[in-house]
């Protein structure tokens, strides 16, 4: 039995609609009740300060093989960042930064900004036991993964079949032995169709040749099964056309799409660009008419992927999308192609304040996050590392605080900007609470994960504690106390423990009269056999449903 | 050893960069049959794997000692060690993560031993990145495959079968080009045929008189190659291949992959080295060439066989597969201190030597884990034989955990 007390600070729990001076009781690992009877073993004073619950990153790429192809690849990011060397703290690691850091400096940084749960939003089911093993050597951090899903050959022809109980058990089986948390769709039907050599698919009910299916349908037969599996976290879509001037029909589409069951839109300032698909120039931003369309179906949730300048690296189960920009920068690409399943697609960017359309994806951004009425459904994300790194998150968060910010780096962006998007006329401030709102409530919940994201009776014992300040950056990015599960990981700025968080899974009922043809399927069909597949075994491992 | 006979399916089969993963094993008291495996090179791994180990033995300086001597001695000399060198070959995943934390605290180096001839390739690979794709897309999609100075029957003997097979694909065509017959300045004569199938002005001659023996099929090649949908270019490894000839390949399929469908392969992927350093370069950024001397990793290519010759380590730790595969390594001078572990690490013990001497498990015989094949696909490797020797990754994380107890006082 062990009790902190996190005593006097200002608590800004907006699950809980709480925003007052109050103490926090944590009580082995948990959120506790206070009890006067109880002495604390530690009592930290946070008179003065923030106490939020943990941050929670919805959608990043952070292990897998693309992520460390992309390290492999890009020498010169480990050498552009901080490297660190261990501490004295038990278990601590060296590592590097940059925008792809090494395991271990990721767990490090983002516990560093208060963070204690992140999920990896694209994991091949091939490269998930890649991935779980990178997870290993992940400190700090409670994790997941999305496994991509929305290509993979039995999904297609389970579509196209019209069976529902196809692939329901598919589903259930792919994700209990990838031990995945939900199903990640990327342009679906689109890297299958560039796999084949085939024009990218513009619309919704553009379709797959040979197989006949459309990305409608897909999606929708997705979202369906991951409502009837009752997975903890609804679909996760990278719609299509990403990053093409257009795009934002082809979203409206795909938001109206949805039919009433749970969609989560991720990445979406690099799906609202109206203009001409073949002329950048034309580019304007399309958030007006999106987020109207957002506001209304209370069924969609969506992360930003906001663009920050500088160094970033382009990395995406989308191949298109990856031999698209080699071809726009000129720079080095790795592009992966996965047998059954998916693709992938590497390529470093870096993001120029003049360069008129990387200053409108971040006006566009920004605007979603200003212009969203429901900030329960609205998460932070950058996508990191694609539209910048997620140590840019203060950054972020200081822009959406301060107007006056915005407008001076608006001054700074190329001049078209400000016609062609909304951001200079959106007056609201965030202040703390909504902060906490896209930083922790609704990433958590959208998640389902019932005990991240708020400070209420049984919820983990994961808090962050920040000291405020005028530079609301500053403020974000030195925390002054991390507590993860009730034990104090930042103290008063600095690391003191890197024990191995859990991994979060679906909960998923498989049906196991079904999984006889999906291995007789799986030993015909891929070059793996079907006991050899999957992630093995998972060190903590845990369970989510809804 | 146990003497009782054991059938097991799904076996992942170590004897090439195949990886074979469909073979079923019978083995019984030193012998193994895979009935199911039409492999030369598969029945010998196994035949030869299924040889019975003694039970373990270990060496100080030559000298007999128990495990937990030996033990307990390569623990202090690492400790102690101003300078360590680790060269791990043909171990698993996570005994490579157990290297990067083991190297983490002691402030070594690390040059995986398959890796060390590869440095040219992943020079070329972070200037132009790579076109690829897994086995199962080659099987499915290549078109028209062309297998570049690689002896695919000798080597990869059910390569063809489980991957190029017409029934797969109709119609498929394979080209192979000897080794041979490989251009002698490959970065010429890539350099030149990107331009010409770009339909830019190259100067004939001098890419005939680049491509060799070569040249009399060039044309034909190059004819089938804009005619197909989908190319894919199968490299065999060459150690004295360069930078500049690897960056010329590599930007071959990548214009190629622009163009059309393409994407390219290495072959190999012998001893783990695709796992190793992936592995690697999750916990320290680098595949190989790794420096923590100085606290935190660095990636400095060439550097540590530059230290190594002048004398910078004092201690080389060799974790190594069976003993043919580290032997013709050769770091630094003679006095270096040695720690080497391994299935095979007794089998050069040499009174007053200097050197830690502990006989191991087999990764992919009787210690399990993860390896990667060519194509950078996991697989799970399920250990077969019973052995009462340690494992390899159990001795490593032992250490990082006694370095955490010594030291954290």
């Amino acid at each position: 039995m062990s009790t902190l007390l996190i005593k006097g600070g200002r608590v800004v729990d907006p699950a809980h609609g709480v925003d007052e001076v109050r103490d926090v009781w944590i009580r082995d690992g948990v959120v506790a009740a206070p009890d006067s009877e109880i002495r604390p073993d530690r009592t930290i004073d946070a008179r003065g300060d923030v106490v939020m619950a943990a941050g929670v990153d919805i959608h990043c790429h952070v292990v897998g093989s693309k992520v460390t192809s992309a390290r492999m690849l890009r020498p010169e990011e480990l050498r552009r960042g901080e490297s660190f060397g261990r501490s004295a703290a038990p278990r601590s690691r060296s590592g590097a930064c940059g925008g792809i850091p090494t395991t271990h400096a990721t767990g490090a940084q983002y516990a560093g900004l208060g963070y204690t749960t992140a999920l990896d939003a694209a994991i091949a089911p091939s490269g998930a036991r890649q991935a779980h093993l990178e997870f290993a050597d992940t400190p700090i951090l409670d994790k997941a993964m999305l496994i991509l899903l929305a290509d993979h050959h039995y999904v297609l022809e389970s579509v196209r079949d019209g069976d529902e109980d196809r692939l329901d058990a598919f589903i259930a089986w792919i994700l209990d032995s990838t031990k995945g948390f939900g199903i990640k769709a990327v342009n679906p039907a689109g890297i299958e169709t560039w796999k084949r050599g085939g024009r990218a698919l513009a619309h919704l009910d553009d379709r797959l040749d040979g197989d006949g299916v459309s990305p409608r349908e897909i999606l929708t037969a997705l979202a369906r099964s991951a409502d009837r599996l009752r997975l903890p976290h609804p679909v996760h879509l990278h719609g299509l056309q990403l990053g093409i001037p257009g795009n934002a029909s082809t979203t409206l589409e795909t938001m109206r799409a949805a039919e009433g069951h749970r969609l989560h839109l991720a990445h979406i300032q690099f799906h609202s660009y109206e203009g001409d698909p073949s002329d950048t120039t034309t580019m304007r931003s399309g958030v007006a008419a999106l987020v109207e369309e957002f506001n209304r179906r209370p069924e969609l949730s969506l992360d930003v992927g906001q663009v920050m300048f500088g160094e970033a690296t382009a990395m995406t189960a989308d191949s298109a999308v990856g031999r698209f920009l080699h071809e726009v920068t000129g720079r080095k690409w790795i592009s992966h192609d996965i047998e059954l399943e998916t693709g992938c697609g590497v390529v470093p960017i870096t993001y120029h304040d003049r360069n008129f359309v990387h200053g409108l994806q971040w006006a566009i951004g920004l605007e979603w996050y200003l212009a969203a009425e429901d900030l329960d459904r609205v998460a932070l994300s950058t996508d990191h590392p694609n539209g910048a790194s997620f140590t840019a998150y203060p950054e972020v968060i200081a822009l959406l605080m301060d107007r006056g910010l915005r407008d001076e780096m608006l001054a700074r962006v190329h001049p078209l900007v400000r016609e062609r998007s909304a951001l200079a006329d959106l007056s609201r401030e965030y202040d703390l609470s909504d902060v906490a709102r896209i930083t922790r409530s609704t990433p958590a919940r959208l998640m389902g994960l019932d005990r991240k994201g708020h400070l209420g009776v049984g919820a983990d014992g994961d808090v962050t504690i920040y000291r405020p300040d005028i530079d609301k950056r500053r403020m974000f990015a030195l925390p002054r106390y991390l507590i993860k599960a009730g034990e104090v990981v930042l103290d008063d700025g600095e690391l003191r423990d890197w024990g191995l968080g859990r991994t979060y899974h679906a909960s998923t009922a498989r049906d196991l009269d079904r999984e006889g043809s999906i291995e007789e399927w799986f030993n015909q069909r891929s070059t793996i056999r079907f006991r050899n597949f999957g992630a093995g075994e998972v060190e903590g491992a845990e369970a989510v449903n809804r | 050893m146990n003497s009782s006979t054991r059938s097991a399916s799904d076996q992942v089969c170590l004897g090439c960069g195949c990886l074979c993963d469909d073979p079923v094993l019978e083995s019984s008291g030193g012998t193994a049959v895979v009935p199911n495996l039409d492999c030369s090179k598969g029945r010998e791994w196994f035949a030869a794997a299924a040889r019975p180990l003694g039970p373990a033995r270990a060496w100080i300086d030559g000298v007999p000692a128990t495990i937990a001597e030996a033990d307990r001695a390569a623990c202090d000399r690492l400790f102690a060690s101003r300078s360590t060198l680790i060269v791990p070959d043909s171990v698993s995943m996570e005994s490579a993560a157990a290297i990067a934390a083991l190297a983490d605290r002691v402030r070594g180096c690390v040059e995986p031993a398959a890796l060390r001839t590869r440095a040219s390739e992943l020079a070329a690979f972070q200037r132009v990145g790579a076109v690829s794709s897994t086995l199962g897309e080659i099987r499915d999609r290549g078109e028209l495959v062309i297998v570049w100075g690689a002896d695919l029957d000798r080597d990869l003997p059910r390569f063809r079968e489980r991957f190029l097979s017409d029934r797969d694909l109709p119609g498929r065509t394979v080209l192979e080009l000897p080794c041979e017959r490989l251009p002698h300045d490959e970065a010429a004569f890539f350099a030149a045929w990107r331009a010409a199938l770009a339909g830019k002005a190259v100067d004939r001659p001098r890419m005939l008189l680049a491509a060799g023996t070569f040249a009399s099929d060039l044309d034909e090649w190059s004819r089938r190659i804009r005619a197909v949908a989908h190319t894919v270019l199968l490299v065999a490894e060459r150690p004295e291949r360069d930078r500049s000839a690897w960056s010329q390949i590599l930007g071959w399929i990548r214009d190629r992959a622009r163009v059309s469908r393409c994407t390219g392969l290495v072959l190999g992927g012998s001893a783990n080295s695709a796992g190793i350093g992936a592995a690697l370069t999750w916990n320290a950024g680098a595949p190989s060439g790794i420096d923590l001397r100085l606290g935190h990793p660095r990636h400095l290519p060439g550097s540590i066989e530059r230290g190594a010759a002048r004398g910078e380590f004092d201690l080389i730790l060799r974790i190594a597969g069976r003993a043919s595969s580290v032997d013709d390594l050769d770091y630094g001078n003679s006095s270096m201190r040695r720690i080497e572990i391994g299935p095979d690490a007794g089998s050069r013990v040499v009174p007053g030597d200097g050197v830690v001497q502990i006989e191991c498990a087999e990764f992919g015989v009787d210690e399990g884990g993860t390896i990667a094949r060519m194509d950078g696909v996991l697989l799970p490797v399920r250990p077969w034989r019973d052995t009462d020797r340690p494992r390899v990754v159990e001795l490593l994380r032992n250490w990082v955990g006694r370095f955490d107890e010594d030291f954290s006082a």
